[in-house]
């Protein structure tokens, strides 16, 4: 099953999505969240970037959502470290994008299906 | 083809976990499962996926009209009423 990574600027920021997510998920997804820098700042650590994709890489591969193009850049540098690892990094903002992708995940999807998914953001108003 | 009305009691709508809920019960099923929101009829019949259920915005109170084309349609259209009317397990 993929599993999902959520990157942001802040620690709480990161651990609230994973939050929410989890809950649609019904606890069949690994969602692992980082935030902050190693000093325990804003930013995004490369560090935990790795050593979370480490942790909950799977064959079926793993989907990264980010809050910021920081996070992006955090998270191409954290792949390239790795090298040979199924993953993908999401365009999708990143609470509809978890959202979606955590549902999708859930039943089983491949990871394109779980990537498309989370793209699907863009295509509705939250507004009505 | 099966079809059936039921009424949304869950305080969350279909939103969240009662959609999340919803979407991987149809996924066990071969037919075609679709949904309208007949408060908010405007929105259209949509096939059941969370984007759908997102655009649906569902609430509490709301009625909803499912149906299913396909082999199996009949279960499908039972075991999912059921879900809905047992409030998702909660």
């Amino acid at each position: 099953m993929v599993s999902i990574l959520i990157v942001a600027h802040s620690a709480q920021l990161a651990e609230g999505v994973r939050e929410l997510v989890e809950q649609v998920s019904g606890g069949r997804v690994v969602i692992a969240a980082v935030g902050g820098d190693l000093d325990g700042g804003l930013g995004t650590s490369i560090e935990q970037v790795v050593s979370a994709l480490r942790r909950i890489a799977t064959p079926a591969g793993v989907l990264i959502l980010a809050d910021l193009k920081g996070a992006i850049l955090s998270a191409e540098m954290a792949l390239d470290e790795i090298g040979n690892i199924r993953a993908q990094i999401s365009d999708a903002p990143l609470v509809e994008g978890a959202y979606l992708a955590a549902i999708e995940a859930s039943v089983g999807a491949t990871l394109e299906e779980v990537a498309a998914a989370a793209l699907q953001a863009y295509t509705m108003h939250k507004l009505h | 083809m099966a079809e059936t009305t039921v009424t949304i009691h869950h305080h969350h709508g279909l939103h969240a976990r009662p959609a999340a809920l919803l979407y991987r019960r149809t996924r066990q099923y071969q037919s075609t499962i679709t949904i309208q929101n007949l408060n908010r009829p405007e929105y259209g019949e949509l096939l059941i996926s969370p984007i759908n259920l997102l655009r649906l915005s569902v609430r509490e109170g709301d009625e909803v009209r499912l149906r299913a084309i396909g082999e199996d349609a009949d279960l499908a259209i039972a075991d999912i009423s059921t879900l809905i009317s047992t409030n998702f397990g909660d």
